[in-house]
């Protein structure tokens, strides 16, 4: 980003995947000056240089495309009221995101560019580049700015302490995430960052100082002026123009922001067909978002490559292992240089020649690259010949090589427990740079630990299940309904079950979409499709009444009109909705034209011929969200009242339509509503929590008094209408939640494996979640993730088979003093009490290797040390720091 | 079917949302050719340093 | 206390006598003046045996665990709740047992009482709120609230917490107790000084477990000073060694400890072992709201784990 110079050899940071150095021609001198240089060549030790490479054009065959080309950052330049060009200490959120960076350019320090000094004050402006129509033609909201605006103040503030003043300015605060709603809260109130409720026009430098001042107007209309050591612009999201171009070559349309067209009930289906879109490509969104479109892009192609499905993939061929019982060890122990990555520093043949001297090793030697593809295929030929029944790679961290050592290992045919890594690159080579003989005595040490360890080391089995291929999905809603097509389509047999008479959940009070589909038609037409399909089998009037068993291997008693039926089945899917928020306030329930959005929706469906006699309606947002015991955003409020109230208005144009609100929300694309139903001549009057509005029916009409937050005065509506946004209430269950171990958030909405990597699957195995349980979302977002349910659930399903770690608790019933610790603690259900009848042990704990995922705590809780883990066991570790003592 | 259905995918772009896609459909049988312009995967998740809420780090 | 002995008598000849249970742990008189002794009562005609008085500190539920018949037990309001925590434990069921509860007024210091003579205390007795003591030319009277074990005079819970049968109306519980103060005098000082304090406390410690043994908490098949494969800790005198047996003790007992005093009473050379334990039921307290075997179907924080759970020590 030009924050800090580069070499013309690089890696783009220190984790990338492939982590190989790239040659950056338009800055290397053999490619500027025509062959002069060449150094590189000359020096690399694995004669990887290669300046021959050409780009080539490869023709591929594929079944299907999906495309997620990305976005790039708005570049504020063009904004000349903010001089970012010229002004060093105005940045972008990017720009800023790599001074918080512990891997950027200050290594985390937070000072500002100008004269690196650290910052007293940094003010954030909000929506440069989006929802702006005359610097840029941008006018959606990028969807991503706010959030990420007040997680950069608030990390700012944990790096530089609390006397940091950071300054939001926005116009809407857009926290509609799940658990947004709460961090600004936090953010506001306990961190103390100002939000400031305005769109700033100019920033001017201060003569003389790096400052940078800037003039605003607060709520209350006055004028200030206040300096700044630090701006920091919020850019937003944008489409490529060479994306635009390539989506113009495959011919597929666009919007008008550019984003991929797509409708509400494909919402990963291009205009092509075969090709699919994810990511900000599809439209602007965040991780968790993006991450979703994927799963379901992937499950969009899937569905129709099923027939296809295993034709072009690789199968690895199993090598028989080797039976080492009874053996004495013989260990082999390879010490990797890693280039210069540790041989820079540490003396890596001292440490292998070392190494020989350790009890039980029979044969060491040291890589240039471990885990280069021939020493793999060379390590694995050495421990044939040397007979080795453990080995130990010196090299770098296991979380991300032991896999690949393992493999190595196996394919060898050892036990892959078999193993031990000793970390001298990250934790030595890496942090001990300026001190090599230190650095090499403690490889030295790391080496004989866990040579020490490895020798104690046993074959671990791991155990291997069938995967029940048969799904079910709880909850016939949107979501519940196109997991079940798309698992169905991909052929698994499915099982829809409903609670209620009939499919279709919520969308069935819906009028239609913001698009302007017709949901009524679109979801008899997806009930009916999966009515048709034989592989689903829906269950209406149904309740799951006991739950037993695991991934692969459910065992679900289905309680339908009194019957009762065993299902087994290998996942399950929560797709167990929510329902709308009925208010206490604002005289709800007393008056029928004071009424819900979806009581609204009923009567554009009926066609209510009331609704063509009223002169005045008002929306009032935010009932029952957005509160101190209800503290989300409900997400669709915003964009379903400005819908309904654009109907409204067209159904008769002289009506008076009032929109009381806190903040629009209407992310994404949604903004192109809102805009709309401004230039209609809706009038949006925002209040303050505190100040709400007050609705009381008087004779003929509904008067509602608010206070205009622009005049400062109470203004007083006459409606014909008063229409409540109220809040999406998830339909609780906590006895789903306890049958599949699932956790549930303080909210009700079900907690998912990982806030943004997972959103759609539990840290269960092979229970998956989509649609309003998870948190509220539009139709669009509740069939991707219905879809991106299913695709996790097919990664499990075509496993067939899975292997459990081997790495795992187990008991010692005859230590075990039964007092259930482990069975409390355990996140996992794995321990449970041996039965009563049992002839051995009875009423001791046991631990269910199929569950287990090895974390340990129970290992750790346990009083009466009855617990082991496999493979960390305590002689193990004792053994470690045994011969840890011995360098002291 | 009168057509030949071939099982492999392109996917054009190696952030996130590339990255997910090409996992699903890589764990649920088919090839998948993963496309990417930088020299690296990640995207520009790869350049934020944390996420919210559980502040990992974005790596 | 007399009417408390006739109705324990009764009750525990009632219940065998119906055969509602096989045997009723109790107190009876020992061969020392303040040291009552367990006593376990297999026929009615035995329960004459049987006694209260402010000398019954031995917290009974130490000898519920792994028992398999059905039992009759004394409950004052510690054991009671040690028995709480002994069902969540599985260390006897519920239906096994009928808990006789004794609303308590708390025991009295032995150890306190001895210190005050210079000869032999040979013998005491007790009427209302006044303690006599007598020995060898010496006899004298003592109001019980100044001769209370310590942990008696803090206790917030006299009451049992769950009963069956009630050998005397409900006491008053006692209100407007500080029952940290100690604790935090030692929170407030500095690293070196705590160091020195608990030095000095343990100093006496000749590692006989008695502690370990009076306590109803430690019932593991082998304890971890015990165990030789690993052995966490060594078997000498050595400093260190003392020290991890008492801060792992405490630690076991955390969330679980409900300040019987039983270790405190049983330690032959008089340290003042709460210091370790009440410490952690403060913790318990301010972190998680909870005190030992108080909700009979709630396992205690530390038993628990939910993402959520205070993680602010972890850097």
């Amino acid at each position: 980003m030009g924050l800090a110079k580069r070499k013309a050899i690089y890696v783009q940071y220190a984790q990338a995947v492939p982590l190989k150095y790239t040659i950056d021609k338009a800055n290397c001198i053999y490619f500027i000056k025509k062959g002069k240089c060449g150094a590189c060549k000359k020096i690399c030790p694995t004669g990887a240089v290669d300046f021959d490479q050409k780009e080539e054009i490869v023709t591929l065959n594929v079944g299907s495309v999906i495309l997620s080309p990305g976005f790039a950052p708005f570049d504020p330049t063009v904004f000349d009221a903010y001089q970012y060009a010229k002004l060093p200490n105005v940045v972008t959120a990017m720009e800023f995101e790599r001074v918080l960076s512990a891997s950027g350019p200050t290594m985390g320090h937070l000072v500002r560019a100008s004269d690196q000094k650290e910052p007293k004050k940094i003010a954030w402006f909000q929506c440069v580049g989006s929802r702006d129509m005359n610097k840029c033609d941008n006018s959606y909201c990028s969807s991503v700015c706010c959030m990420y605006a007040i997680k950069e103040a608030v990390i700012a503030k944990e790096h530089a302490g609390k006397d940091l003043d950071c300054a939001v300015f926005f116009m809407d605060m857009r926290t509609h995430g799940k658990e947004f709603e709460r961090f600004y809260t936090t953010a506001k109130d306990k961190h103390g960052i100002r939000f400031i409720r305005c769109r700033v026009h100019t920033i001017n430098p201060v003569a003389g100082t790096d400052d940078l001042e800037i003039r605003y107007i607060t709520e209350t209309g006055e004028l200030k002026t206040e300096i700044f050591d630090q701006i920091v612009l919020s850019v937003g999201l944008q489409i490529k123009p060479e994306i635009a171009e390539l989506a113009k070559r495959l011919g597929i349309e666009l919007t008008e922001g550019r984003f991929c067209k797509t409708e509400t009930f494909e919402p990963v289906a291009t205009s092509r067909e075969g090709i699919f879109v994810c990511g900000v490509f599809q439209g602007p969104k965040d991780i968790p978002q993006a991450v979703i479109d994927a799963s379901a892009a992937a499950s969009a192609a899937g569905e129709i490559l099923s027939e296809a499905r295993n034709t072009l993939i690789k199968h690895k061929e199993a090598v028989t292992e080797t039976n080492i019982t009874g053996e004495r060890p013989r260990i082999g122990v390879f010490v990797c240089r890693c280039g210069i990555n540790i041989a820079g520093v540490v003396d890596v043949p001292k440490v292998a020649e070392y190494a020989k001297t350790l009890p039980y090793v029979e044969f060491t030697t040291d890589n240039l690259y471990s885990c280069s593809q021939d020493t793999q295929e060379n390590m694995a030929q050495i421990i044939k010949k040397e007979r080795l029944n453990r080995v130990v790679v010196a090299a770098c961290t296991p979380k991300t090589h032991e896999p690949l050592f393992q493999e190595t290992l196996t394919n060898a045919g050892l036990n892959k427990y078999l193993f031990e890594m000793a970390n001298i690159r990250n934790q030595d080579s890496w942090v001990h740079k300026s001190n090599p003989e230190l650095a090499t005595e403690k490889a030295i040490d790391l080496v004989r630990m866990a040579v020490a360890k490895v020798a104690l080391m046993e074959p671990l089995k791991e155990a291997e299940l069938e995967v029940n291929q048969t799904a079910v999905v709880i909850g016939g809603g949107i979501a519940g309904m196109s997991a079940a097509k798309s698992l169905a389509k991909q052929g698994y047999e499915t099982h829809i079950i409903e609670k209620g008479k009939c499919l279709g959940g919520q969308a069935l009070n819906i009028f239609r979409t913001p698009k302007g589909e017709d949901i009524a038609e679109k979801l008899s037409g997806l009930v009916d499709e999966i009515t048709k399909d034989q592989k689903i089998h829906v269950h209406l009037d149904s309740a799951i009444t006991s739950v037993d068993g695991f991934v692969g291997n459910f065992k679900s008693t289905i309680s339908s009109n009194g019957k009762n039926d065993v299902l087994e089945h290998g996942i399950a899917i929560i797709a167990t909705g929510a329902s709308a928020f009925k208010p206490s306030e604002y005289n709800y329930g007393k008056d029928p034209r004071i009424m819900t959005s979806l009581e609204l929706d009923k009567k554009f469906m009926e066609k209510d011929p009331s609704l063509k006699k009223i002169d005045s309606a008002v929306f009032i947002q935010c009932v029952g969200s957005r509160e101190p015991d209800r503290l989300y955003c409900s997400r669709v409020c915003c964009t379903h009242s400005i819908d309904n109230a654009i109907e409204l208005k067209k159904i008769n144009p002289d009506m008076n339509v009032y929109v009381l609100y806190r903040d629009i929300r209407t992310y994404g694309e949604r903004e192109y509503l809102y805009k709309k139903a401004r230039g209609m001549g809706i009038i949006f009057i925002r209040y303050s929590v505190d100040n709400k509005p007050e609705v009381k029916p008087e004779g003929e009409k509904i008067m509602v008094g608010v206070t205009d937050h622009i005049l400062g005065r109470r203004l007083s509506l006459e409606a014909d209408i008063v229409t409540l946004a109220t809040a999406v209430i998830p339909n609780r269950d906590e006895k789903l939640a306890n049958f599949f171990k699932v956790p549930v958030n303080d909210d009700g909405f079900f907690i998912e494996r990982h806030a943004k990597l997972g959103p759609s699957e539990f840290a269960t195995d092979g229970v998956f979640l989509c649609g309003l349980a998870h948190y509220p979302k539009p139709i669009d977002e509740s069939i991707a993730q219905g879809m991106a349910a299913a695709s996790r659930a097919v990664t499990l399903l075509a496993r067939k088979k899975i292997h459990t770690s081997g790495t795992i608790a187990e008991t010692m019933p005859a230590v075990c003093s039964s007092c259930g610790v482990c069975v409390s603690i355990c996140p996992y259900s794995a321990p449970s009490f041996i039965e009563e009848t049992a002839r051995f042990f009875p009423g001791k704990a046991q631990i269910n290797p199929v569950l287990c995922k090895g974390c340990g705590l129970c290992v750790a809780s346990c009083r009466s040390g009855a617990i082991r883990l496999k493979g960390f066991d305590n002689d193990q570790i004792f053994a470690q720091i045994y011969e840890l003592s011995k360098a002291v | 079917m009168s057509h030949h259905v071939i099982g492999s995918v392109l996917v054009v772009g190696g952030g996130i949302a590339g990255m997910q896609s090409a996992l699903d459909l890589a764990n649920s049988g088919y090839y998948v050719y993963l496309l990417e312009k930088s020299p690296s995967i990640g995207g520009v998740m790869s350049q934020l340093d944390k996420t919210f809420p559980t502040n990992d780090c974005a790596m | 206390m007399l009417g408390y002995i006739d109705k324990i008598r009764e009750i525990s000849k009632r219940l065998l006598d119906e055969g509602r249970v096989d045997m009723v742990v109790g107190f009876r008189k020992g061969s020392m003046p303040m040291m009552n002794e367990p006593s376990f009562i297999k026929n009615s005609g035995e329960v004459s045996k049987l006694v209260w008085d402010s000398n019954c500190g031995i917290n009974l539920a130490n000898y519920l665990t792994d028992r398999k018949e059905k039992i009759g037990v004394i409950a004052k309001g510690c054991d009671s709740r040690n028995i709480v925590t002994h069902i969540l434990e599985n260390k006897i069921k519920r239906d096994q047992l009928v808990i006789i509860g004794v609303p308590c007024k708390g025991m009295i210091d032995r150890r306190l009482i001895t210190a005050m003579f210079d000869t032999e205390v040979r013998e005491v007795n007790e009427k209302g709120d006044t303690v006599t003591v007598k020995g060898a030319g010496f006899e004298k009277k003592l109001k019980k609230s100044d001769i209370l074990q310590d942990n008696c005079s803090k206790c917030i819970h006299r009451n049992p917490v769950l009963y069956d049968e009630l050998a005397a109306p409900l006491v008053e519980e006692q209100k407007d107790i500080d029952r940290y103060a100690e604790v935090r005098r030692i929170e407030a000082m500095s690293p070196q000084e705590k160091w020195q304090y608990f030095e000095d406390l343990i100093a006496p410690c000749i590692r006989c477990y008695a502690c370990r043994n009076a306590c109803p908490l430690c019932y593991c098949p082998t304890c971890f000073v015990d165990e030789s494969r690993p052995q966490w800790v060594g078997k000498s005198q050595d400093e260190t060694d003392i020290r991890t047996f008492h801060f792992l003790r405490a630690y076991h007992c955390a969330g679980r400890c409900t300040d019987c005093g039983a270790c405190e009473r049983a330690c032959p050379v008089g340290i003042k072992v709460r210091q370790f334990t009440s410490k952690l039921n403060k913790d318990c307290l301010d972190m998680f709201g909870w005190e030992a075997g108080v909700l009979p179907d709630q396992r205690p924080p530390l038993d628990t784990f939910k993402p959520a759970d205070p993680g602010d020590f972890i850097k």
